[in-house]
């Protein structure tokens, strides 16, 4: 929702046309943004088992609680991968007409490809993210509202404030891996690192997250 | 086959297990017995590898639950907790579980027939009663048709009906040589069901053995004569504790002694040429040696325990008409 916004505010009398090939491609890449989705849906499936009360039986089914955590971690991924691959085709088949209408900058092929890889790299990583960050919060309702609290408000605080700082968590990395936004663009890591910071982000969460239902009892 | 031993577990401060020791053998119904909060559940949750215990071991069939081999035909469990989405039927939670252990989905309306679900079995488990979830648990425990069952409070939630259903089905599991092992705090639900007990109390081993032997050490017998003081005196002098019963309007009473054997009563009642219009041994309760052994600390399960320590709901109000 956020392309359709700023391709026809790049449109509307008055405001300056999309020129920056930059901006452009934030624009394409935006639909990362909505990866909240994507880490919602990893919490949910996590937690969900606790909440129920399924995990018992999926412990007592494979007592090996790593594989679980790793099976959920695999399927989740692939899930993400799928959803943003998704995503990524809808926005360049949406916004590519719609901002050649409006006179905007075409976003080159190697953006498009950029757009192609990093929109569903970003949904993989956040679906993992969640369904780690689920396996150490456990109660569905608590881990929820940290992740959305710590996603739409305080992490979009120090990205916008701190970029020197925000730029190094999993939000700033995300935007930097979409370019950036033109006015900033000093401030945001390169793309390669930014994507690179993120998987890492998404191993020290599934390591931390298989640590703790390895040692902790089922009661 | 079943082995706990010296097992321990603490919860923080609180220890939930302290050095408990006990089997349960091929062939029999174990009753895993004590009041709420004695620790049956978290021994369960350790044999099952759920819990990690303090120290001590649980080995079902000789190994701790995550290594067994072939687990799903060797164990089966039902744990009062384990939990279900309740938007799927019965027999789409069975196939759940059946798929994640590995196990064909032919099992599935086979189990569903064996504790009596058939007729719900498209039904969504939501809408399930307590005593029906129980049976959906027993099921899921069957899936692998496994030679050790664990089932914790599984008469829980019944009604008379499925008690003696499940008391049933029980006994015709164990008679086909598997190990079973209930844990229960209704006593007289389990009574007739288990040939094994094992009574833990606050975390601590009570007792261990065969039911037969438990119940036969409190043993009494019942007698009614003409001349209950004499009888009395004499058996007090043979060091049997005498309580009396109700006196008749013949002037015949009857009492309960204990500390001695039934056909030692007849005797020395033949010696003082008092005659006996009855005798008989009273078989105690599992509820009452229960009482016994874990000094009364079971509480509101025992009528007397309940009248002990309840206020008298209408004191107040006699005590109100009264000024």
């Amino acid at each position: 929702m956020n392309v359709l916004a700023l391709v026809f505010a790049a449109g509307q009398p008055g405001l300056p046309l999309l020129t920056d090939p930059a901006a452009v491609a934030a624009v394409y890449g935006s639909g990362a943004q909505a990866s909240v989705v994507a880490l919602v849906m990893g919490i949910m499936a996590m937690t969900g088992e606790y909440r129920s009360q399924t995990i018992t039986a999926t412990f007592l089914a494979e007592p090996h609680r790593g594989r679980v955590v790793a099976a959920k971690m695999a399927f989740f991924g692939i899930t993400g991968l799928i959803l943003g691959a998704i995503v990524a085709l809808v926005i360049l088949g949406l916004a590519a007409p719609l901002m050649a209408i409006r006179h905007a900058a075409a976003i080159s092929a190697t953006d498009a490809a950029e757009i192609l890889l990093a929109v569903p790299l970003a949904y993989a990583i956040y679906a993992i993210l969640g369904v780690a960050f689920g396996a150490l919060v456990r109660h569905q309702v608590a881990a929820l509202v940290i992740a959305l609290l710590w996603v739409l408000i305080v992490e979009s605080l120090i990205v916008t404030f701190l970029p020197g700082v925000g730029r190094w968590l999993p939000g700033g990395a995300l935007v930097s891996m979409m370019h950036g936004t033109p006015e900033s663009a000093g401030d945001h890591l390169s793309p390669p690192l930014a994507g690179l910071l993120l998987v890492c982000y998404a191993f020290v969460f599934a390591g931390a997250a298989t640590r703790a239902t390895l040692r902790r009892d089922i009661t | 086959m079943i082995e706990i031993s010296n097992l321990s577990k603490r919860f923080g401060q609180v220890h939930a297990l302290d050095d408990v020791s006990w089997t349960a053998s091929p062939g029999r119904v174990t009753g895993l017995l004590g009041p709420n909060g004695s620790g049956k559940t978290t021994t369960l949750r350790i044999l099952l590898g759920l819990v990690a215990p303090t120290s001590g071991s649980a080995k079902v069939a000789s190994h701790d639950y995550c290594d067994i081999p072939d687990r799903a035909r060797t164990v089966g469990a039902a744990l009062e907790s384990s939990g279900f989405k309740s938007g799927r039927t019965a027999t789409n939670h069975l196939r759940w579980l059946s798929a994640a252990q590995g196990l064909p989905d032919s099992r599935v309306p086979a189990v569903v027939e064996l504790v009596g679900l058939s007729h719900v079995a498209r039904r969504k488990v939501g809408s399930f009663s307590l005593g029906m979830r129980q049976r959906l648990a027993l099921a899921a425990a069957m899936l692998g048709d496994p030679a050790i069952l664990i089932l914790d409070e599984p008469a829980n939630g019944l009604d008379p009906e499925g008690i003696a259903w499940l008391r049933g089905f029980l006994r015709h599991l164990s008679s086909e040589g598997r190990t079973v092992v209930i844990s229960s705090h209704v006593l007289s639900e389990v009574q007739q069901t288990v040939d094994d007990v094992v009574i833990v109390d606050r975390g601590r081993l009570v007792t261990s053995g065969p039911l037969g032997e438990l119940l036969g050490s409190g043993g009494r017998v019942r007698l009614e004569t003409p001349e209950p003081i004499a009888v009395a005196n004499a058996l007090r002098s043979q060091g049997a504790t005498v309580s009396f019963g109700g006196r008749a309007t013949d002037g015949s009473g009857s009492m309960e002694v204990s500390g001695i054997d039934r056909r030692d009563v007849a005797r020395i009642a033949l010696s003082i040429g008092i005659p006996l219009y009855q005798l008989s041994d009273v078989r105690p309760e599992l509820e009452e040696a229960f009482l016994h052994l874990t000094n009364g600390s079971a509480g509101p399960q025992h009528p007397n325990i309940t009248n002990a320590t309840m206020p008298d709901p209408l004191a107040h109000l006699s005590g109100g008409t009264q000024s």
